[in-house]
Parts: structure tokens; C-alpha cells; sequence
């Protein structure tokens, strides 16, 4: 059985990547080589293995989805993660006014929620126990009857995504997703309204309910600029360097 | 099998937290997490009419009224569609469902502890162990059931029998058979396992069920000082809480009892490698069945406690800078007789006084400690009966020759009653197991609960009607009932001639008095149509046993308010028959320990008062003579009233010596701190003083460190001091100290070792005259004749009769300057000026010497002061001190300071609190939760604000316990804000529920 990860074991690793990141930052600034530079051939290095640590961490963390052992892909989360920030940040060579900056600007919000997530957050979910009104003092016979309704929905449809399933211990899986798209996000609708129904959002704070969605949110932005960053300095490397010496390694120098 | 689920009987849930405890503990969970939870909550029902209660469908009953307890047991529902197995991200799930069983359980090495599941939960039924980072739910106890239990840990051990494990069908088809309605639970079509049942007055009254199914979470209605989870993080659970299943794999189980609390619970105590891992209840036990209050199950946190002294101490700071320096037992032991023989040079030997407890244990109270102070020579010994139960032991002496009740737990005697009435006593928060079969009893019988108490207590809130006295006004209560009763010929006419003394003479005093409901109303406050219904339901019942306690003990008028409440029982014909009683608890252990009369010193002196903080001024005066030596156990400075005086008073003594498991604010100011063993660490024997059972508990493991069993310390420093002959090594055995020492009379020759531990549950009820001789159910029945009397005296009094008054009685009566029948008087600090008691003699005055104590011992005369004079409460309203201050017990989790080194009972009641109604709280700016400062003319405390609607509208309750030097959350002890000398001049009770006071909210 795979280990929880301690929290003693977040803050290492996390404080362990902060002081790397910081460290090269100061001496990125301190001192003027070429080498300490971002497209420099260590610096496009700690790039590419830096983002593939971030992509492989995103991964890891949609693979509890795929059947894979999921404690083990969320330990795997957290130390990639770890990882490719101070790699990236190695390669970002202290320059936090560029816009790639937002990049790790991303990074610093997604380690902080994550950690949230396992101190301040995971304490409010322990204190949650109790701490919901809603099936016990609530009685609303129009709110019943449209359940029941969305629920005959719901099992119709699963008829068609997969006919075996039970609806009511079935969620969509990556899976689904992937196979059909439609009848799955028809479902996910589906499920949205009836956490509507429930009030599954309202029974708890904000950064509880929102949290994770926020975090995936930030992710996807990650990936999304990180995409079209590689995509910028590898083919429009004219545009990235603004009339300076484009000194890093590029496939074209296009500009707009 | 199919679908299995829990039944909750809302009914008989009593807030008690006991299956929290047993949940814990069988899943080894730490502090916040959660499988299981009881929450105090509002009600939408409101209080009852007798009338309309009574009726089949109390749809007259306002639902706007919010003042009612109520409790709701969550955990996991085992929902048809389970919210959170759907909302769990991971594939394959880490939540799964069995088919058959319709269990919902978590896979833990699965969970990445997400919180999706938590935050899908409509119940809020789902934990989070927020250590590990995982979701914890309720799985029925599965891996308990595997290892051949049949029922899950909660139901084991519920005291009300309020939880219920089984096949969903068949708790359904034996709820509906006895009448019950399941709630509805499922607004939201998830299809619930768990059954929740609504009160059966209810039954058939759809409005009613359906008001009932809405548990009320307003705010307001949830008070902030319970569970409060910011307060979680401060705790430290020991082993066994967090470790593995494996780790805590029980290979030794043996029967014993709880040491906590009086009443001694059977427990079971299960061992892992010779370490304790679980206390549970005995379910072999025949009475309790397995059922167990929190705190017996909370010692397991006690014996392991990282807190526990676990070396001899001695003071190197000033008193009360709690510096010590550790020394070996021989030096502590050898420097403290060294002092206490150059104290009795000096002063004489009654200069040591000698207090214990309840944590001391019978054996050492009633036994070493008894046998120390004869040989020693001091009459200065005391235990903490002035406090709690001195004035109910007095009347009972008087009343019946004998202290306690003669009834028993049993279903054909107090289970038979038609009617129980509790006059200040909250049994279901102080002795759940006990109220946990009166109440069901009751249920189950059809009989009538009626609560005669100021606040709402538990109790109160299961009652069928409850009355909201004015705090210390019970005894004027008690005197109205018994003048409408005799007014109006209900009493048992026969019973009276043939089984009273002094009938003729109370029946002509209170008569000629003009006791009546009109005169009792505006002091009890309570309306006299009420009084009358009161006492007509009390004549009518065909058994009726009236429960009263602390709330009638403590006052000034303890003997006369229990005599007057015991005279209603007695004219009624509720004594000496099944199902008919005055039951104040707590049954007396009739042991007989002496010295050799040949090796006892001899004793000059006068008791300096029967209430230990009598003798303060003894320490800080040296009047009426010098008592300059304590050796106390338990923790003085905190339970004992007056704590400014008594503070005083200790840190004037030349040697403090302090046994006990924890440091606390009396070791602080000790000269030496002795660190002792408890329960199944020394052996000891548990009085059920609810009944007359004697439990014993063998010693199972070695204290921690070098603490040692008080018998070990008393003998040991009795040989210091020559008394090696008497109190022989021998004897530091418990078992044999019992045989040969302790059990050498008519009542209890039979309760020896052997006959103790011939049955698995290992109680005996006394009295029983040899090994074979058997267990009585109902003592003083018609034709039977008491222990040890003459032939054909059914009471054991000098008459066989119970006995009202007597011209000798009457004697003695005068000579405090009151008379055998009752007169009235009231509590000195009250809102309603009453006739109250002025005490002529302070406690430095040697003028007389209390006719009813068995040693001489110092007494106070005194006079009723009548409500044309000038009275105290007059000038301290003037001041401001416009609420009535009613100090009392805590919830079940707690009793006294020792549980507070419980980091369980610290989760779920962590910080002292002010019960305050809604509508003085509004008007004073209190919020609940509001830090206040509560003043009386004798001191100040501050606490959190519970504002509460059940308790009356100018009273204020803050709960016992708390101390400054308790590791999790200090708080300065109620104790500051009571007065020492307001006394029961016979019973020499302190008044510890009826004090002025004021309260203001603190600025944060």
C-alpha cells in the first residue's frame, strides 16, 4: 500500500524546490553569463525537462481516472510538480518581468492551493462532519419531484453510454469522455443540475467546493501557455526577441 | 443478508457522545476525525402542556417555540445512491458499495484525499482524517463484525439504548410493531439506509413527524462550545488512537469496572501485548449489558496519558510557580513524616488534616486513608461528600436510620414505576447508563417523566412536561406539594399510620404553616395550579419514584429540603415498596474499617468543620486551633468553593502534600507531589452508588513511571511513622485489604473476593450476609424486617418506622436554632426575597458542637432571617448582580478536573461555558460564542456564551471542572465565584446553586 504523502514530506519538497528556484534566481541576476541565461543551452535544457516533469505531473494526476494506482500518481504529482517548477525556474533565469513570468506565476498558485489543499483545506473537510443541514432539516416536495425526473433522465441516457451501468453509482470516466463526447457531457450536465439541486456547492466554503476546480482550471492554463510559449520562441523567435539577438536554439524567426 | 443500517430512536438519543467514544476507539481515529457525531441541536417542538402531551397528537403545540434539546446521531447513511461514490474522481473508485449489504465504504490506499466525497456528502456524513489525507466514513464496524462481533461499536454501548444495528427490514418491521414512525429522511432521493425515529408521542401525527423530521441547524441553535473544530489542532491522541488495526489486534480481555465517576460502569479492558488498547462496556453484565457512559471509556486516555505524574516531587519554587525538582519515593516519603512529627510537636496531631475523593477510590478513602487518621490521631478527615451529598445522607439517616435508597435497578422495582419525577437531578448528562434504563423502562411502560429542574436539561428535554424552577426553590416546592397532598386526604392513609413517626405532628405543622401552592408559587416560581397537578399526579401514581440530587443537595437547606421532599415520597406511599422511592443516589458503602482501639491516638480536639473548607480558616487564622498540614488528593483548588479563600488558605500551610494522576492547580502550591495509580492500576472496588452494587476492578498493568497505588503510599508513610503493625505490607494487596480489613459486617461479609469474581460482570448488590446468602431487589418491603434490626422493624431507625419527627430529634434540631419539621428558608443570594438562613457563628467559633455527627466536630448555629429584614440579596441587586448564578455538572464527557486530560472530552466540550437565555444575552450584546466575564460578590471567572433558550431567563449555569493548569484549554475554575460561608448549618453543604451575579461581555 502506497503512503500518504506527509505533510513534513509536502513542505520539504516544496521548500526544497522554492530555495532551488530562488537560489538561481539571485544568482541569475548576480551574475551575467551567458550560460545563466533562459535560451541558453542549460537554460532551453532545464526548459524542456522541466515542462515535460509539469506535463508528466498533469498526467499523473489524470491517471487516478485511468485505473492506475492513484495514491501512488498523486505522490508522483506532488514530486514532479516539485521538480519541473525548479527546473522551469532555473530556466526562466530570474527574469520575472517577461511575460513567460506568468507561467510561473501560474506554478506559485498552483503549488499554494495545493498545499491549502492538504493543511488549512484539509482541516475544513474534517470539520465538515456534521457541519450540513440540507437532507436533514430541508423538505421540498417541487425540489423531490424534479430529482426524480432528472434521474429518469439520467438513466436513460446511461442506457446509451453504457448499458450495464448503474446510475446510481455511476460517474463519467475519462473513458467516456473520450468515447462519446456528447452523450458524455449531456450526462455531465445532467450531474451538474442535480449538485445544483443537492446544494452540494452551498453546503461548504468556497475554497472547499471551488478548490480543485480551480486548480485544474489554473493547470490548463498552465499547459495552455506553456504550449504557446514553445510555439513562440521555436517559430516566431524574431517576435520573442524584439530586435535583440535571437541567441537561443529556433526553428524560424518569424515575427507578426 | 440484506440491506443492514442503523435505527436511531431520537427518543431515547440522549447527547451523551458515548458512541463518538466507542467509535474512536474500535477504529483507532484521532482527534477530528469523524465515522460518527451527535449534535445538540434545537427543536421545532416547543415545551407541552401535560394535557396535550398526554394526548396521542400534540398538534396544539406552537411550532414558532425554539427552546427544546434535541440530538442527532449522523453517520454515513449507506445511501441507495451515494453521492460521494459518484463524486469520487478515482477509477477505480475509492469509494465503493457491497451489493448485498449495502455498505458504502471507503478504500483508503485508493483515496488521494481530494474531498470530493466530503463536499458531496448532503449529510455531512463523511470525515476526512486530515493527518493521513484521506475520507472516513462509518462501514457499519465491518472489520469488528469480522472478528465474530454482532452489533457495531456505537449500539454496544449506547447508555440509552437509542442506537440500533440490523437487517434494515427487520429494525423496521420492530420499530413499526412497537408503534414507531420512521422520518423522512431523503429530500434528495438518494435512498438513505440509516432510520431515523420520531418521537412516539408523535406517532400517527403527520405534522408532528413531519416538524420533527426538520432537526433544526439555525445557528443560534448550535451552540458554538460544542465541537468546536478550531480547537482540534491543540490535541495530542496517544497510542492507541491512530495506530493500525494490527497494532491494536486484542489477545486479553478482563472484566473490571470504570473508577471515574461513583456509579462504576462495568467495563471490559482489552489488551494488545499487555497494553491497553479499548475500554468497552461488559455486555455479560445482566443490568448494563454492555452499556457504558463516554467517560469509562475515556479512561483509556487517561492511563495513557502523557500527562501523568510519574515521579516524586518536591517544591523548589515559591507556592503556585509550579517548580519542582523529581527525588526518589524513600526521601519524599521519609521528609514528609519528618515534618508531620515535628508539626504534631508543635501543634498537636489534629493539626493535619487528610481530604481524598472520588479519584482517590473507596478502598483508600474509606479504608487506608480512615485507618491513617486514627492512627495518627486527627478527626480532620474528609472527602468530598459536604459538597455533594452530606445534606441527602443526613435526612436519609433521620428519615430512614440509614443513608440511600433501598430500591434497585431492576425492572420490577424502579422499572415499575408509573411516574418518576426529577427534582434537580440531571441524570441523563451525570449518570447516562442509569437515566438509559429509567428511561427506557418508562417508554416501554407507558409511564410519565416529569423534570422539575431551572434549566432544560438533557433530562428535562425528554421529560413529558417539564418545570422550570427558580434555583432554591425546591424546598418550598416540596413543602406545597406535601400541604396539597395532606390538604386534600391524598396521602396513603394506611402507610402513614402504621409506618410513620411524627405523621400527626407534620401533618398539623404544615397545615398550621399554610405551606400552600399559592404561598410556594411566587418563591419556586412555579404557577400553584402547577404545584397542585404536581402533587395530585404524584398521589395518584401506582408507584412513583421522585429522583432528586445536586440541585437540591446544594443549597443551605440541604437536610430540610431533602427531609420535605422525602416526606411527600413517604406519605404517598412511595417507600419501603417496587416502583416507589426517594431516590437521591448514591448508596453508601456500609464498610467497617478501624484501627485496633488500642493503637488509635487519642484525639483532644473537636472535627474543625465537616466541610473541609471549613478548616481554611483554621489555616490562615490558626482559630478555633491551628490546622497547619494538608495531605489532599483530587484537586482542592478547583472544587473546592470560595477558591480565593481556599487558595488562601493552602498557601498558608507549613506542608502541602498532593497524590493524584496530574499535575494540577493543587500541585502547584504542594510541598511534595506524590504521583498515584488509578483503576486497573492499583485494584480498587466501585460503588454503583445509584444502586447498592459493589463492583470490584483487579489491577491489570503497572502504573506509569513510579507512581504508585495510595494504598502503597498511605502504608508506606504509616510506617514512617510506626504504624507498620496496623497498616502491614500486606495489605498494599487490594484484594486481601478487602477480605480481611474492610468487609467485617452484617451487610457486606457476603461481598468477598470470591463471590466478586464467581460472576463475569463481577458486582454484587449488598447487603448480603455471606457468600451464599442472596441479593435483595427491594429492601424494606411490608413484612420484612431491615439489616441488623429487631425482629419486625422494617426501617432500620431506632423505631423500625421512618421516622418525621421525635422529641429527640427536635432537640437536637434547636440546638442550630431550627426545628425537625421543616421550616422554610430559602438561599440567601436569590431575585425573590424568601425567608433565608443566617449563620450566627463563623468557622473560627469553637460555640457548639453539631449534635448529629458522629465525631464532635465544630458546628455553626443560626436563625431564619424573614423577608421584612434587611437581606443581602437586596443590597447585592442594588450593585448590579441582577442573575442567578446555578453551578453544576458538565455534559457526560466530563466529571470533574480528570477528564480533561482526556483529548477526547477536550474535542468535544473544550472551554468553560455560561448557559445564558436568549433574551438576556440580547440584552447584555452576547453572541453565542461571545467570551464574558461572570462576577459574583465572592469573584470573577470568564467563559464562552452558550446562549440557550432552555435555561430561564435571569439564570446563568456555568459547569464544574475547569481549571488554569489544564494542559488543552485552562479556564479559571467556577469555584471562584461561590461563597464558603453559606453552609447547611447541619450538613455543613455548601451553596453552590443559587448565587447573584452579573455578566458583561469581554472585548476580544
Amino acid at each position: 500500500m502506497t503512503q500518504d504523502l506527509s505533510n513534513r514530506k509536502l513542505f520539504a519538497g516544496i521548500t526544497i524546490s522554492l530555495c532551488s528556484a530562488l537560489a538561481v534566481v539571485v544568482i541569475s541576476r548576480a551574475i551575467s553569463e551567458p550560460w545563466a541565461r533562459p535560451g541558453s543551452a542549460l537554460g532551453q535544457s532545464a526548459a524542456i525537462i522541466g515542462a515535460g516533469a509539469l506535463l508528466l505531473s498533469a498526467l499523473s494526476a489524470l491517471l487516478k481516472r485511468t485505473g492506475q494506482p492513484a495514491r501512488q500518481n498523486f505522490n508522483r504529482h506532488i514530486w514532479l510538480g516539485c521538480i519541473g517548477f525548479a527546473l522551469v525556474s532555473m530556466h526562466s533565469g530570474g527574469n520575472l518581468t517577461a511575460p513567460p513570468a506568468l507561467l510561473l506565476l501560474a506554478l506559485v498558485s498552483l503549488m499554494g492551493l495545493g498545499i491549502w489543499a492538504r493543511t488549512i483545506g484539509a482541516q475544513r473537510m474534517a470539520a465538515t462532519f456534521g457541519s450540513k443541514s440540507g437532507a436533514l432539516s430541508a423538505y421540498e416536495p417541487a425540489r423531490r419531484e424534479r430529482l426524480q425526473s432528472l434521474i429518469a433522465d439520467k438513466s436513460l441516457l446511461l442506457k446509451r453510454i453504457d448499458p450495464n451501468a448503474n446510475e446510481a453509482i455511476f460517474s463519467l470516466t475519462l473513458a467516456h469522455w473520450l468515447g462519446s463526447p456528447a452523450k458524455a457531457y449531456g450526462y455531465h450536465r445532467l450531474v451538474r443540475e442535480e449538485r445544483v439541486l443537492l446544494g452540494t456547492d452551498h453546503s461548504v466554503g468556497m475554497a472547499q467546493a471551488y478548490w480543485r476546480r480551480v486548480h485544474r482550471l489554473i493547470a490548463l492554463a498552465f499547459v495552455i501557455g506553456l504550449f504557446v510559449h514553445v510555439v513562440l520562441v521555436t517559430f516566431f523567435a524574431a517576435y520573442v526577441a524584439e530586435g535583440r539577438v535571437i541567441y537561443w536554439w529556433h526553428l524560424s524567426a518569424w515575427d507578426f | 443478508m440484506s440491506r443492514l443500517a442503523l435505527m436511531i430512536d431520537t427518543q431515547r438519543c440522549i447527547g451523551c457522545k458515548s458512541c463518538e467514544v466507542a467509535c474512536k476507539q474500535e477504529h483507532g481515529l484521532g482527534p477530528g476525525e469523524r465515522r460518527n457525531r451527535v449534535l445538540w441541536l434545537g427543536a421545532n417542538t416547543t415545551q407541552q402542556d401535560p394535557d396535550q402531551r398526554a394526548a396521542p397528537c400534540p398538534t396544539a403545540a406552537p411550532a414558532t417555540s425554539v427552546n427544546h434539546l434535541a440530538f442527532l446521531t449522523l453517520a454515513c447513511q449507506h445511501c441507495e445512491r451515494p453521492a460521494c461514490l459518484r463524486a469520487c474522481p478515482v477509477a477505480p473508485k475509492a469509494i465503493s458499495k457491497d451489493p448485498l449489504t449495502g455498505i458504502v465504504d471507503i478504500i483508503e490506499d485508493r483515496c488521494i484525499g481530494c474531498g470530493e466525497c466530503v463536499v458531496a456528502c448532503p449529510y455531512g456524513a463523511m470525515g476526512y482524517d486530515a493527518h493521513d489525507h484521506h475520507a472516513v466514513k462509518c462501514d457499519l464496524c465491518s472489520a469488528r463484525r469480522a472478528q465474530g462481533h454482532t452489533t457495531t461499536a456505537c449500539e454496544s454501548v449506547c447508555p440509552g439504548k437509542a442506537i440500533h444495528f440490523g437487517e434494515r427490514d427487520t429494525l423496521l418491521d420492530k420499530a413499526r410493531a412497537e408503534g414507531r414512525e420512521p422520518m423522512d429522511t431523503d429530500p434528495f432521493l438518494l435512498g438513505p439506509a440509516t432510520i431515523y425515529l420520531a418521537d412516539a408521542a408523535l406517532a400517527g401525527c403527520a405534522a408532528a413527524v413531519d416538524q420533527q423530521v426538520r432537526f433544526n441547524f439555525a445557528a443560534a441553535l448550535k451552540p458554538a462550545v460544542i465541537d468546536p473544530p478550531t480547537r482540534v489542532a491543540q490535541l495530542r491522541p496517544q497510542f492507541p488512537y491512530r495506530a493500525a488495526r494490527a497494532e491494536r489486534a486484542i489477545d486479553r480481555v478482563e472484566a473490571g469496572g470504570c473508577n471515574i465517576c461513583f456509579n462504576c460502569c462495568t467495563t471490559k479492558f482489552h489488551f494488545s501485548k499487555d497494553r491497553l488498547v479499548k475500554v468497552t462496556g461488559n455486555e455479560e453484565d445482566p443490568l448494563l449489558g454492555g452499556r457504558v457512559c463516554p467517560k469509562s471509556q475515556l479512561s483509556l486516555q487517561l492511563y495513557n496519558s502523557e500527562h501523568r505524574l510519574t515521579q516524586p516531587l518536591k517544591r523548589v519554587g515559591a507556592r503556585g510557580e509550579n517548580r519542582f525538582e523529581p527525588i526518589p519515593w524513600s526521601q519524599a516519603l521519609d521528609e514528609i513524616a519528618a515534618r508531620l512529627r515535628t508539626l504534631r510537636d508543635e501543634h498537636g496531631s489534629e493539626t493535619l488534616g487528610l481530604f481524598s475523593g472520588t479519584r482517590t477510590g473507596t478502598l483508600t478513602n474509606r479504608g487506608y486513608i480512615h485507618m491513617f487518621s486514627q492512627l495518627w490521631g486527627t478527626p480532620n478527615m474528609e472527602s468530598t461528600e459536604p459538597f455533594c451529598s452530606s445534606g441527602k445522607n443526613m435526612a436519609y439517616s433521620m428519615v430512614q436510620g440509614v443513608g440511600g435508597s433501598g430500591n434497585s435497578y431492576t425492572e420490577h422495582d424502579l422499572g415499575s414505576a408509573q411516574l418518576y419525577v426529577y427534582i434537580g437531578d440531571n441524570q441523563a448528562e451525570t449518570r447516562p447508563v442509569h437515566f438509559g434504563m429509567i428511561n427506557d423502562w418508562r417508554l416501554r411502560h407507558g409511564a410519565r417523566m416529569i423534570v422539575v429542574d431551572p434549566r432544560e436539561t438533557v433530562t428535562a428535554s425528554k421529560a413529558d412536561w417539564h418545570l422550570p424552577i427558580r434555583p432554591g426553590g425546591d424546598m418550598a416546592l416540596a413543602l406545597a406539594l406535601s400541604f396539597h397532598i395532606l390538604d386534600n386526604e391524598l396521602h396513603d392513609a394506611t402507610f402513614c399510620r402504621d409506618w410513620i413517626v411524627g405523621f400527626s405532628e407534620w401533618r398539623e405543622f404544615i397545615l398550621q404553616q399554610d405551606y400552600s401552592p399559592e404561598w410556594a408559587a411566587p418563591i419556586a416560581d412555579i404557577a400553584a395550579s402547577d404545584i397542585r397537578r404536581l402533587a395530585e399526579e404524584i398521589a395518584a401514581a401506582d408507584g412513583c419514584v421522585i429522583f432528586a440530587s445536586r440541585g437540591v443537595n446544594q443549597h443551605m437547606n440541604s437536610v430540610q429540603s431533602n427531609r420535605a421532599l422525602m416526606f411527600v415520597a413517604a406519605i404517598t406511599g412511595n417507600w419501603g415498596r417496587a416502583g416507589g422511592a426517594y431516590f437521591n443516589m448514591s448508596a453508601s458503602l456500609p464498610l467497617s474499617v478501624n484501627a485496633p482501639i488500642e493503637r488509635r491516638a487519642p484525639i483532644t480536639k473537636p472535627k474543625l468543620r465537616t466541610s473541609p473548607v471549613g478548616w481554611v480558616d483554621a489555616m490562615r487564622s490558626g482559630a478555633p486551633y491551628p490546622l497547619r498540614a494538608l495531605i489532599t488528593c483530587n484537586n482542592p483548588m478547583s472544587l473546592w468553593p470560595d477558591q480565593s479563600a481556599t487558595r488562601e488558605g493552602l498557601a498558608a500551610l507549613d506542608l502541602l502534600v498532593h497524590i493524584d494522576l496530574f499535575a494540577n492547580e493543587t500541585s502547584a502550591y504542594a510541598d511534595y507531589v506524590l504521583p498515584a495509580a488509578t483503576g486497573i492500576e492499583k485494584g480498587e472496588v466501585g460503588r454503583a452508588c445509584e444502586d447498592r452494587r459493589v463492583v470490584w476492578i483487579d489491577k491489570m498493568i503497572e502504573p506509569p513511571g513510579e507512581a504508585k497505588a495510595d494504598g502503597w503510599i498511605w502504608i508506606e508513610l504509616g510506617k514512617r511513622l510506626g504504624f507498620g503493625d496496623v497498616l502491614k505490607d500486606a495489605w498494599k494487596d487490594p484484594a486481601l485489604f478487602w477480605d480481611e480489613a474492610m468487609i467485617d459486617n452484617e451487610q457486606m461479609r457476603g461481598c468477598t473476593q470470591k463471590r466478586l469474581h464467581s460472576v463475569p460482570w463481577r458486582w454484587v448488590r449488598f447487603p448480603v450476609a455471606s457468600e451464599d446468602a442472596a441479593e435483595i431487589d427491594t429492601l424494606y418491603l411490608e413484612g420484612t424486617s431491615a439489616h441488623e434490626a429487631p425482629h419486625g422493624h422494617r426501617f432500620p431507625t431506632p423505631s423500625g418506622k421512618l421516622e418525621f419527627w421525635t422529641a429527640q430529634m427536635d432537640a437536637q434540631f434547636s440546638v442550630y436554632g431550627l426545628s425537625a419539621l421543616p421550616q422554610f428558608y430559602g438561599e440567601r443570594e436569590s431575585l425573590h426575597d424568601m425567608a433565608h438562613l443566617q449563620l450566627l457563628d463563623d468557622d473560627t467559633s469553637e460555640t457548639m458542637l453539631g449534635p448529629f455527627s458522629r465525631t464532635p466536630t465544630y458546628a455553626a448555629r443560626a436563625r431564619i432571617v424573614q423577608t421584612n429584614e434587611a437581606t443581602p440579596a437586596r443590597s447585592l441587586r442594588e450593585r448590579g448582580f441582577d442573575l442567578e448564578l446555578v453551578t453544576g455538572r458538565p455534559a457526560a464527557p466530563h466529571f470533574h478536573s480528570w477528564t480533561h486530560f482526556a483529548w477526547q472530552a477536550q474535542e468535544m466540550w473544550p472551554d468553560l461555558y455560561a448557559q445564558l437565555h436568549p433574551t438576556t444575552a440580547a440584552a447584555l450584546g452576547i453572541k453565542d460564542g461571545d467570551l464574558v466575564s461572570v462576577a459574583t460578590a465572592h469573584g470573577e471567572v470568564e467563559a464562552m456564551a452558550w446562549v440557550y433558550a432552555g435555561i430561564r431567563e435571569r439564570s446563568v449555569f456555568i459547569p464544574i471542572g475547569w481549571g488554569e493548569k489544564q494542559p488543552f484549554h485552562p479556564w479559571k475554575p467556577v469555584n471562584f465565584l461561590t461563597d464558603k460561608t453559606q453552609r447547611d448549618p447541619v450538613s455543613d453543604q455548601t451553596n453552590l446553586k443559587s448565587l447573584l451575579c452579573r455578566v458583561r461581555r469581554v472585548q476580544k
